[in-house]
């Protein structure tokens, strides 16, 4: 029943700048399952958009990729432009985080939509036209007919982002990335924006990445969660188990960072203290261990190997553990 | 720039530029001149090139249907001069927009493939920078028949596309990281589609501004060449031939001169407010 959709194994993603190689992403693994929906969580720089970026061929020049990430039987990483062309857009799609910028400003919404039709699926303009305000109507974007020769700056943001998922989902991809896709807009627009995405899912079986900072969207809409830190997952494990007993000190330490509705509201939030390290300057051992009150000489000097349990957590000194 | 709610890029480029005076009546000045150059020499008996013997070199205003007088061979100036400004704006235009096609082609290229294909293709329009335009131009016009100015500006449009080029590669390197184009390189769209359908319409402002201040430039540089004697060829008249001619006469015959001039110096401080129009109404940021 379940089929592997997205394959991702050893992923590291290396950036060679003036101040030499700087490691953005390592050893990042994943399997993503027909109709799943994974949440990746990191603060900035921890690595999670780098890693789809490179999934789908939109690092700059200076970025070398490693490992490979495989979509059905096709590689998407060093199998030339061409073919990744064919891929991206029709069966792998991504949607990011600003719908201000991200749509075409000279481009009615129509257009953008149909282009893609075009290009991937062959049709003609007009049959174009014609899926596109029914992918419009799918999206739920209101007087749909009206929108499709509206321009993006006529649109407001939550319109918009509706709009850049239409895209996305013009051609029937197998798997949709979203890359913070809730971000730029405020809260009401974000709850419908999800909702709408974990449905068109259902419907869709479709493979679902969701990259955000927010716990609470994951919460919401992900099977999965793999959190990351330092460019690398820390942990990764069924949504139930990592929002009520995370094993890692860090994701721990995102949620109580973070309130919650169900929890005895007298407790204080408390920040993770310090900053999250540069990639270019990446702790020795374990990367968290500088915030981390239970580190000790192993957790500066070794990295922790992936230990299995209720969730997969890298750390020394996994909570639960004997 | 685009986020002007519920008018759009253009609604607001064309308010802006309908509210600058100058640059409508620049642009109603241009369109009456360009109509009075292909109409005018109609309404006129005399032909451009036939010599009236019995009026030869007469003042504008005389007894005759000589409107603005003849020259030294009995020609009529008032359809001489209209024929000038015909052939000087259809070179302008001409080598414009050859110069419009090369240097957007090339300059989108470089800047939006960046690395060592851009720095291959900028140095190349370093090193023609560096070349003496004259020098280009004399050599072209040696090349070519010399009574085809048509060929010599579609050359001289050629090599002065240079400036274009360079102010495309720049729009189109601050738009190559902008979201929207990952957006479309996510979605599959290749690289020439991006470049025609995503970059070429987003450079469209600068581009036209630029071309609007390319097209005096180019009529001035036609009348230069025709005033050596490099460009148009007698019997044809281009305002720059005119005024070589009349500038030979001027004291005994200063119409010969001011007619022509004043055509030219209309037609070029017309674009340049169109173009200054123009440049405000599309990018206002600058002003």
């Amino acid at each position: 029943m379940n089929r592997t959709l997205l394959s991702i194994r050893e992923l590291s993603v290396r950036y060679s700048t003036p101040d030499g190689i700087v490691p953005a992403v390592n050893d990042f693994s994943l399997d993503l399952q027909a109709g799943e929906c994974v949440g990746i969580v990191g603060e900035s720089g921890a690595g999670k958009s780098q890693s789809f970026l490179a999934v789908m061929g939109l690092l700059p020049g200076n970025a070398t990729v490693g490992g490979t990430a495989t979509l059905g039987s096709e590689s998407l990483l060093g199998c030339g432009i061409d073919a990744l062309n064919r891929l991206r857009g029709a069966r792998i799609a991504m949607i990011f985080q600003d719908p201000m910028t991200s749509l075409t400003p000279h481009m009615r919404v129509g257009e953008q939509i149909a282009e893609s039709l075009v290009l991937h699926k062959g049709l003609s303009q007009t049959d174009a036209m014609a899926r596109a305000l029914d992918l419009l109507q799918q999206v739920q974007v209101t007087d749909a007919r009206r929108r499709l020769h509206q321009y993006p700056h006529e649109l407001s943001g939550g319109m918009r982002q509706r709009v850049m998922i239409a895209v996305a989902l013009a051609c029937d991809p197998e798997v949709l990335i979203a890359d913070e896709p809730t971000t730029a807009l405020d809260v009401t627009v974000q709850a419908q924006i999800l909702s709408l995405l974990a449905e068109l899912k259902r419907e869709r079986r479709m493979g679902l990445v969701l990259v955000t900072h927010d716990l609470g969207v994951v919460a919401g809409v992900a099977d999965r969660v793999l959190v990351m830190y330092g460019g690398r997952v820390v942990e990764s494990g069924a949504v139930g188990e990592m929002l009520v007993s995370p094993r890692h000190p860090y994701t721990r330490a995102l949620l109580r960072s973070m309130p919650r509705i169900d929890d005895d509201r007298t407790a204080p939030l408390t920040a993770i203290p310090g900053q999250p390290p540069s990639p270019a300057k990446l702790p020795s051992g374990c990367a968290f261990h500088p915030r981390c009150a239970g580190a000790d000489a192993a957790c500066r000097d070794q990295l922790p190997a992936m230990l299995e349990g209720r969730t997969r957590a890298a750390c020394h000194h996994p909570e639960g553990a004997s | 720039m685009t986020d002007n709610a519920h008018r759009g890029f253009w609604g607001d480029a064309w308010r802006r530029l309908a509210r600058n005076r100058a640059a409508i009546i620049a642009a109603i000045v241009i369109l009456l001149v360009t109509l009075v150059a292909f109409a005018g020499p109609a309404f006129s008996p005399h032909a451009f090139d036939a010599i009236d013997w019995d009026n030869m070199a007469v003042a504008p205003g005389g007894p005759n249907d000589h409107w603005l007088g003849t020259d030294r061979l009995g020609r009529d100036l008032y359809v001489r001069t209209l024929q000038g400004v015909q052939i000087s704006l259809q070179i302008g235009l001409l080598a414009t927009l050859v110069s419009l096609c090369i240097g957007v082609a090339w300059g989108a290229t470089a800047g939006y493939l960046g690395g060592k294909i851009d720095e291959v293709m900028m140095r190349i329009v370093d090193v023609l920078y560096s070349l003496p335009y004259i020098f280009i131009v004399i050599i072209l016009s040696t090349l070519f028949d010399r009574g085809n100015v048509y060929v010599l500006f579609l050359a001289i449009g050629a090599v002065g596309w240079l400036t274009m080029a360079r102010i495309v590669r720049g729009q189109t390197m601050s738009l190559r990281r902008r979201e929207f184009i990952e957006a479309a390189v996510a979605g599959g769209v290749s690289t020439p589609a991006i470049l025609l359908r995503h970059i070429v319409p987003n450079v469209v402002g600068p581009v036209i501004i630029y071309a609007t201040l390319t097209i005096p430039q180019m009529i001035l540089f036609e009348s230069f060449l025709s005033f050596l004697g490099l460009g148009v060829q007698e019997p044809q008249a281009s305002l720059g031939s005119l005024i070589n001619e009349g500038a030979q006469e001027m004291e005994s015959a200063a119409w010969l001169l001011l007619v022509p001039a004043s055509f030219l110096v209309t037609l070029l401080t017309c674009f340049n407010f169109l173009g200054d129009g123009l440049r405000d109404a599309l990018d206002p940021r600058d002003r």
